[in-house]
């Protein structure tokens, strides 16, 4: 049997995490030092269309376990599907994610394989004769120190979500695809989860943000920028900027995108007034639809936008606002009939307890 | 050591942990009476500006011998300049003294950082058995009958009854204004300095500031370095760092529109003083108030139930040649300690008994020492010795020294032209080396 | 109803100097503090602590951690234990929870173990999931609120991009607290005093029924520590088959490269507003109007 060098991934509302092909990508370059395969696991449920994905970051061969019972993350569910594939994986190293879910498993599996385990990873690496280094920051960043494993190959390692960043993927590469169905029981499961609850646009973190609205120079002071804020408000979404309204105090200084600022990677990207530097645009590069709206027609920000609009935007924005006033409006009022609170406010009510 | 001291009354309270209230808590937990030391910062000194020649070494002596031997100290001062500075140009006047009490025991100063200091010095007192409690912010004086009978602390059931307070709260103190003993400072009276450690290597200090061994050196400096602001600056050698500041009169830095940290970057970039600070790295930076016009402050310092030392009595000399407070703090510290020591003894709490404080802070110098310089703050922070006098030294200097091919002039015909091209009249040049003269000759 | 609270004595970071050279830290120049995660653990514990309920804490750590178990009791905590052995060298995640495992046993097991998810020094954020493990609990990670109803516990962790998931736990369980939640409340002043020389019971390894094998745990060796230097991330290398203009361009715009998206150069504001709102039904981020 060929050495194989186990990734294991993880998915989140359907969607692999950027973490997860990280650690595919981290797992190739190792194998390709050990002369081994990289084989990807995946559990949760109706999980095939994600297998592409997965090979076209490097792996060669892809286990989805899958059983309706792990449609939603419980670590105990995690841990008896997974056991077992991985003992009969037999890797000769072992890497995933360092995120939440998996801290709730994996070391579990470490005491009870008595297997070296390693988190907060900046870089996973093969030294020598082919013995496991690793890289892992410390004191919140401070410093940095080296760890080795002189005995075997065999550790397990959590890599940092981000600090490696992923490449474009190959999409001409396939893995062999393989789905497992493990034999659970669910009813032991002692921790299960319920449902997932959307971000709250005004207080999430901007580099987490699903949806983010900018206001640059552009924007010509405070007044323009409190427009693109009730834009923000309005779609439900972070407000963001460039260094220069940063730094001229019409957006707090935590808020400003970019190189030297935050790094953010949303669904939907709005720039007013942004020019679009080089500094600015590698904050943005892992959005997903941008728009930007600039009277410059020669902007770089325009020609990076998924819909570039050439024009004023202290002409477009106040129009742009009552339309979509009307537009909120008209669906409110389709909708009046089902007042039912939503799942998020129930949420809210019942859970609130921290100030 | 007392077990359940709460709701318990104390002989003495001490509020704040500078060198003026540590030393007062270690000789009251001496004598044998009860002992409250309270501290706002996390940790005594956490609050305090760090980086500073101590003076007071033969005073410490008395009370822990060889006290060097286990305080975290960093180098003796050995070496002293002072130097006059124009914007281009330095003067200097060195001071060295290999032996003699500078470099040997008892020392006659020692460069410390005030983080550790200030936490061994609240440590003895805490080993001779004062109680010493930190994150303790007091906002208050608790009062009976018109008499100071403790202080309340900003926590839930944060009052605490002592039959003495002794406010060693620092600058601006607090306590002394809520009792009434001190007025509000004018700005003129107030300076604000600036201060910066940075790191760099033992041994590149030594070359770089010829210094042998672990010996020290401290700087002042007069002149245009605080460009029109009236101050001075100083740099002193630590064992792996360099404690620098720029001090500046509040007035003066308001009137000019000046930033503190604007002068202090304007000081590290003059060419006398850059090369002494090339590569040095960043680890702190603070800034802090400090009493400048002497004698003319002093609030009253004692009211019934309460004694105030140190920088809230404003014994700091803040005075041109001379940057010492932690040395009067402490003497002003022992003094206020000595006399709550002697009014418990007779039980008796009134600002009557209390007024021996006087007496003791003669016989530890205090007073004599502030009564004699009582004319140097308001002359040192003038501001013909501030900026006219250092830079006309300086470039004095340049000219006698600059060789152009043009005539060289003797010294007094330069002088008197450079006095004549200045503003200064014959008048006023007299009047202030009679001042010069009575601020620091008799 | 019975909480136990792990805390860990930590280096502050923001006072820690490291030599640009070696990577050593600066010990002689550190301050150490509560592990900011637990603070807020501790916080929630006495918020959640019903009248019959209890709070104890439990610390592996040297002498110096008695002042920080000592704050807790300040704080509010019935109970406070150190575990320390002079046998024990660098702390290790595993041997850390064997030992807490150990001294949870010593009082009566609690119903629910609050734990930070991760220490600012070299923590790792493991230590919830192996000391559930050693108990044979279950654990749940990056939790920002929780709340018991009739023995269950929900709690919400954190996703990506800000979203939450709930979550439901049987008891006992363990949780592992995000940093931040709450601030630990002030002590009142008579507390403060009253647990400044209050002795915090210490259990070695002989109390807690331990032997030094029983912490040989399989862990990878420290073979240096480094200053700090960030990882290159993956970056977008420009595309070499174009012109030198082209590839200065992209990289220029950081590898951002054009979008061929649409331009809309003309027409009226109105009719730019409109554009946008068309494409935002299109894609999905707003409801199409019925
Ligand atoms: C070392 C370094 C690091 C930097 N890091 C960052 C960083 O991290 N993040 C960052 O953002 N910047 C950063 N910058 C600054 C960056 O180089 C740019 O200067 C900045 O991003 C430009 O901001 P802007 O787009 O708001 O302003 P401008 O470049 O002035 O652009 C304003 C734009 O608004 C348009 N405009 C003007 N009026 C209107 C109107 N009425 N309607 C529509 N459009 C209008 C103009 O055509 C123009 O394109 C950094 C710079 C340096 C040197
Ligand atoms: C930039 C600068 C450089 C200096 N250089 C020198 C030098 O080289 N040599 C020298 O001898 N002197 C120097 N001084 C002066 C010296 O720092 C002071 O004179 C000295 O620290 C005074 O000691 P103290 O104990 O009276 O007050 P401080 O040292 O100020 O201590 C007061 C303490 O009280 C605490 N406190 C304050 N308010 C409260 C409250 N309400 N409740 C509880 N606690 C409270 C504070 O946290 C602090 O710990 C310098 C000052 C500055 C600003
Ligand atoms: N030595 C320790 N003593 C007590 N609790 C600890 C100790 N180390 C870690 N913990 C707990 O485990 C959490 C996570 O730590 P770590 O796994 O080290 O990142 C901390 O926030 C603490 O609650």
């Amino acid at each position: 049997m060929d050495k194989c060098v186990v990734v294991i991934t993880e998915c989140e509302q359907g969607e692999l995490t950027l973490a997860s092909l990280e650690c595919v990508e981290e797992g190739r370059e190792i194998a390709d030092r050990l002369d081994a395969k990289v084989q990807a696991i995946l559990c949760g449920s109706a999980l095939e269309p994600l297998a592409g994905t997965l090979a076209a970051h490097g792996a060669d061969q892809v286990t989805l376990v899958e059983h309706e019972a792990l449609a939603q993350f419980s670590a105990d569910g995690w841990l008896q599907a997974l056991a077992p594939v991985l003992l009969q994986a037999d890797p000769v190293l072992l890497l995933a994610p360092d995120s939440g879910p998996i801290r709730a498993w994996l070391p579990r599996l470490a005491v009870r394989w008595r297997l070296p385990l390693v988190g907060c990873c900046m870089r996973i690496g093969i030294v020598g004769d082919g013995y496991p280094e690793v890289i892992r920051h410390t004191h919140g960043g401070a410093c940095q120190e080296r760890l080795i494993w002189p005995y075997a190959t065999l550790i397990c390692a959590m890599l940092t979500p981000g600090v490696r960043g992923v490449d474009a993927p190959r999409p001409g590469r396939t893995a062999k695809i393989s789905v497992v169905h493990p034999a659970l029981d669910p009813a032991s499961f002692r921790d299960r989860t319920l449902r997932t609850l959307p971000a709250d646009p005004r207080t999430v973190a901007l580099n987490e943000a699903e949806r983010i609205v900018s206001g640059g120079f552009g924007t010509g002071g405070p007044d323009g920028m409190a427009l693109v804020k009730q834009l923000a408000d309005h779609i439900g979404a972070a407000l963001g900027g460039t260094r220069v309204a940063a730094d001229r105090g019409w957006l707090a200084a935590e808020r400003f995108i970019g190189s030297t600022g935050q790094i953010v990677a949303p669904k939907l990207y709005m720039a007013f007034g942004v020019s679009g530097a080089g500094q600015h645009l590698s904050g943005i590069t892992g959005s997903e639809t941008v728009i930007a709206i600039n009277n410059d027609r020669t902007a770089p920000m325009l020609k990076r936008a998924d819909l570039g609009i050439v024009g004023d935007l202290h002409q477009i924005l106040p129009i742009l606002l009552d339309k979509l006033q009307a537009l909120t409006a008209v669906n409110v009022e389709n909708h009046s009939e089902s007042t039912a609170p939503t799942d998020a406010s129930v949420a809210h009510r019942t859970l609130e307890m921290m100030p | 050591m007392t077990t359940h001291p709460a709701n318990q009354q104390f002989d003495v309270i001490v509020v704040g942990a500078g060198p003026a209230g540590s030393a007062a808590a270690l000789l009251v937990a001496r004598a044998g009476l009860k002992v409250l030391l309270l501290e706002r910062g996390e940790y005594p000194g956490a609050k305090n500006v760090s980086g500073a020649v101590f003076y007071g070494s033969a005073i410490l002596n008395e009370l822990i011998p060889n006290w060097w031997e286990q305080a975290p100290v960093e180098r003796p001062v050995c070496r002293r300049d002072i130097a006059f500075m124009s914007p281009t140009t330095a003067v200097a006047l060195d001071f060295r003294c290999a032996g003699a009490g500078f470099a040997t025991a008892p020392y006659n100063g020692f460069t410390v950082l005030r983080p550790k200091f200030d936490r061994w010095l609240a440590a003895q007192a805490e080993a001779a058995g004062a109680f010493v409690l930190t994150s303790a912010v007091v906002d208050d004086v608790l009062r009976e009958n018109g008499r100071i009978v403790g202080v309340r602390v900003r926590r839930e059931q944060g009052e605490i009854y002592g039959k003495v307070v002794i406010a060693c709260d620092g600058v601006n103190s607090f306590l002394a204004k809520k009792a009434g003993l001190q007025r509000e400072f004018h700005p003129h009276e107030l300076s604000l300095g600036v201060k910066e450690v940075l790191g760099l290597d033992p041994a590149i200090i030594q070359d770089r500031f010829h210094l042998t061994d672990n010996d020290g050196i401290a700087y002042e400096y007069l002149g245009a370095i605080t460009e029109d602001v009236h101050g001075g600056a100083f740099l002193y050698t630590n064992r792996d760092s360099l404690s620098l500041g720029v001090i500046g009169q509040v007035s003066s830095l308001v009137e000019r529109r000046k930033r503190p940290y604007e002068l202090l970057e304007r000081f590290k970039a003059h060419p006398a003083v850059a090369p002494l600070v090339r590569g040095g790295k960043l680890r702190e930076y603070s800034a802090h108030l400090i009493p400048e016009s002497g004698w003319a402050m002093k609030p009253k310092l004692y009211t019934d139930g309460m004694l105030v030392a140190g920088d809230a009595a404003g014994f700091c000399l803040a005075a041109g040649l001379y940057l010492e407070g932690m040395n009067y703090a402490m003497q002003s510290g022992l003094a206020a300690a000595e006399t709550a020591i002697l009014a418990c003894q007779k039980g008796n709490f009134s600002a009557r008994t209390l007024s021996v404080y006087q007496k003791n802070l003669k016989q530890r110098h205090v007073s004599t020492d502030f009564r004699a310089y009582r004319h140097a703050p308001s002359f040192v922070n003038g501001p013909r010795l501030q900026n006219l006098y250092p830079e006309m030294v300086a470039q004095g200097m340049e000219q006698i020294f600059r060789v152009d091919g043009a005539p060289k002039r003797k010294i007094l015909p330069l002088a008197y032209r450079m006095v004549r091209q200045s503003s200064i009249k014959p008048g006023q040049l007299l009047r202030d080396v009679y001042q010069v003269a009575r601020a620091y000759l008799w | 109803m019975r909480i136990a609270v792990c805390l860990k004595y930590v280096p502050d970071p923001s006072t820690i100097e490291v030599d640009p050279l070696t990577g050593m830290i600066d010990i002689g120049r550190v301050l150490y503090m509560m592990n900011p995660a637990d603070e807020s653990a501790l916080e929630l514990a006495l918020r959640l602590r019903p009248p019959d309920g209890t709070v104890t804490v439990f610390s592996v750590g040297p002498i110096e951690a008695d002042r920080l178990l000592q704050d807790a009791l300040a704080a509010g905590a019935d109970a406070a234990l150190r575990v320390w052995d002079d046998a024990l060298g660098s702390l290790k995640p595993i041997v850390t929870t064997t030992l807490l495992a150990a001294a949870l046993r010593v009082k009566a097991l609690p119903d629910l173990v609050l734990c930070g998810g991760h220490s600012v020094d070299r923590g790792s954020g493991t230590v919830p999931a192996l000391l559930a493990e050693h108990l044979d609990w279950p654990v749940v990670t990056d939790v920002t609120q929780f709340e018991i109803q009739s023995g269950r516990l929900r709690a919400r962790r954190r996703l990506a991009r800000g979203a939450r998931a709930e979550s439901e736990v049987t008891l006992p369980a363990i949780l592992g607290l995000e940093t931040g939640l709450v601030h630990l409340r002030q002590a009142s002043l008579p507390n403060l005093m009253r647990v400044k020389y209050t002795p915090i019971p210490l259990y070695g390894l002989e109390e807690l029924g331990l032997s030094p094998q029983d912490l040989h745990f399989p862990a990878m060796t420290l073979h240096e520590v480094m200053p700090p230097r960030p990882r290159a991330r993956m970056m977008f290398t420009p595309d070499v088959g174009g012109s030198v203009q082209e590839r200065v361009a992209q990289i220029m715009s950081a590898g951002v490269a054009g979008k061929a998206g649409k331009i809309l150069e003309s027409g009226t504001p109105e009719q730019q507003a409109d554009a946008i709102i068309a494409f935002l039904c299109q894609r999905g981020f707003l409801e199409q109007p019925t």
